[in-house]
């Protein structure tokens, strides 16, 4: 992609100049965590001179050959969000071999309103993949996006299935759209089931919700728990975006071992080697009454999918999970509640927790990542950066 | 002297694949009673991971420097380069009158 305009003259009134870019399929989406950070940055630059001052005085403390004198470059940083879409390639560039683009100029006519140049550019923009489909000689866009698609589904697919192996209590899961999973506990008096948690699916993309449901077992809203009655008095369920270090190291031992998932702690040991961080909840709370909550939990578009992002040898695993936190009151045994009779009984929580997948946003071919685009954008704020030059000559 | 403004501006989220937008604006105040010329006014895309005990991107301090220079060949520890563009000049040699806006668009 080259320059097309190359001596642009800015004047509002006549022209726009476009500069612009595609932005590569590999790059890692836009990270602000607590352990490592991914960010994306235009960085827009100026520097001013002066001309030759006129007079003897000028004349002899500057040149007299009249040369103008440059100020120091001024800095602008415009964070620029990047989103994973279906064009997401998993592998993130390396430090060796980031990615390129180029930055182009068009002029072209002021008009109104942007959506007119989303529209071209898109335009072209197709124009440009059927001219490259055409000359790699390759098949039908249409069957290349089928293919994709079934390639999705498989693996969502294993995802599911991993999450049900994982926790081997997946109930109901043929021919219903939903899966089960059977929240229990064990006690002295045996196993018991304390909740049902019925979820859409494991995977989700991002952009999208997880969908479910939790059902309390016990109509009577209590069971007993180590001698005495326990209810669930408050339910939150969280979609938690856990942040897991791994070295490099551990990584190539793994790999050579036919794993890839062994972690490890950062080589840094006042480092924390995992960090969480509550993307979105729902609370229900209604003095145990709640027999049976709906829930229904928004991934913001602008989350990272599930990946692993690496830093200076620091490879930092994004991950979810669906936490749900039963709040219970009661269920100490009855010689600890005596001594505080008229008190508030006790309160305790039990977290359970289900591993999700973000996968990237559904969007397929430059239109719709457009789309995609315009809606993540609608979603943001518009940022801007400024910076005011005085007593520059 | 009245201040040169430089004014950029993006409008949220971009989809890999997909174009990014951001405007940029000179805005020179028109109290001002001299032109102000712009040497050279440039842009470059850059993208990092760091660990997090290195400063933002947005926070660095740029160097003192008058000429063009490429931010992504700083060799900083705790951070690598995943995304670098070449430094482009947008416009040169360019003079802006008391009053006067100049602008361009990243479609």
């Amino acid at each position: 992609m080259g320059v097309i305009a190359s001596s642009p003259a800015l004047d509002s009134s006549l022209r726009r100049l476009h500069v612009r870019s595609r932005l590569p399929a590999e790059l890692p989406p836009s990270f602000y965590g607590s352990l490592v950070r991914s960010e994306y940055t235009l960085i827009v630059s100026l520097c001013t001179k002066a001309p030759p001052r006129p007079g003897l005085l000028a004349s002899m403390l500057f040149s007299s050959t009249g040369e103008w004198r440059r100020g120091p470059v001024h800095r602008v940083c415009v964070p620029v969000h990047v989103v994973c879409g279906v064009a997401y390639v998993r592998a993130a560039p390396t430090a060796a071999t980031p990615a390129c683009c180029r930055l182009a100029l068009v002029e072209r006519a002021a008009r109104a309103g942007t959506e007119d140049e989303y529209e071209e550019d898109e335009t072209e923009a197709e124009e440009e993949a059927t001219a490259a489909a055409a000359s790699r000689g390759e098949g039908s866009r249409a069957a290349e996006d089928e293919e994709d698609e079934e390639d999705e589904e498989d693996e969502e697919d294993e995802d599911e299935d991993e999450a049900a192996a994982a926790y081997g209590a997946r109930l109901g899961g043929g021919g219903s759209s939903l899966s089960s999973y059977e929240v229990q506990l064990g006690g002295p008096s045996g196993v018991q089931s304390l909740a049902r948690v019925q979820l859409t699916g494991t995977c989700v993309r991002v952009g999208g919700a997880v969908r479910g449901a939790v059902e309390i077992f016990d109509a009577s809203g209590a069971w007993s728990r180590g001698g005495a009655h326990a209810s669930v008095e408050r339910l939150e369920v969280a979609l938690v975006l856990i942040e897991q270090s791994e070295t490099a190291a551990a990584a190539g031992d793994a790999a050579a071992a036919g794993s890839d998932t062994v972690f490890t702690p950062m080589p840094d040991p006042t480092a924390a080697a995992t960090a969480s961080s509550t993307v979105v909840a729902r609370t229900f709370a209604d003095g145990g009454t709640t027999r049976r909550a709906t829930f229904e939990l928004g991934a913001p578009v602008h989350a990272p999918p599930s990946t692993a992002l690496c830093a200076a040898g620091l490879t930092v695993r994004l991950t979810y999970e669906l936490r749900i936190t039963f709040e219970l009151r009661g269920g100490q045994p009855a010689s600890v509640s005596a001594g505080a009779a008229g008190a508030e009984p006790p309160t305790s929580k039990l977290p359970w927790r289900l591993p999700l997948r973000l996968l990237p946003t559904r969007t397929r071919g430059r239109r719709a990542a457009a789309t995609s685009a315009r809606t993540a954008a609608a979603s943001m704020p518009i940022v801007t950066s400024e910076v005011v030059l005085n007593d520059e000559s | 002297m009245a201040p040169l403004r430089v004014v950029a501006r993006t409008d949220g989220a971009r989809v890999v694949g997909s174009w990014f937008q951001a405007s940029i604006e000179l805005q020179y105040e028109g109290s001002a009673t001299e032109p102000v010329w712009v040497d050279w006014l440039a842009a470059q895309l850059c993208g990092f991971c760091s660990r997090c005990d290195e400063l933002p991107m947005t926070q660095q301090v740029a160097r003192s420097s008058s000429a063009l220079q490429d931010e992504t060949k700083d060799r900083i520890a705790g951070r690598d380069c995943v995304l670098c563009s070449p430094p482009h000049v947008l416009a040169a040699n360019e003079c802006l009158e008391p009053g006067q806006t100049k602008w361009c668009v990243f479609p």
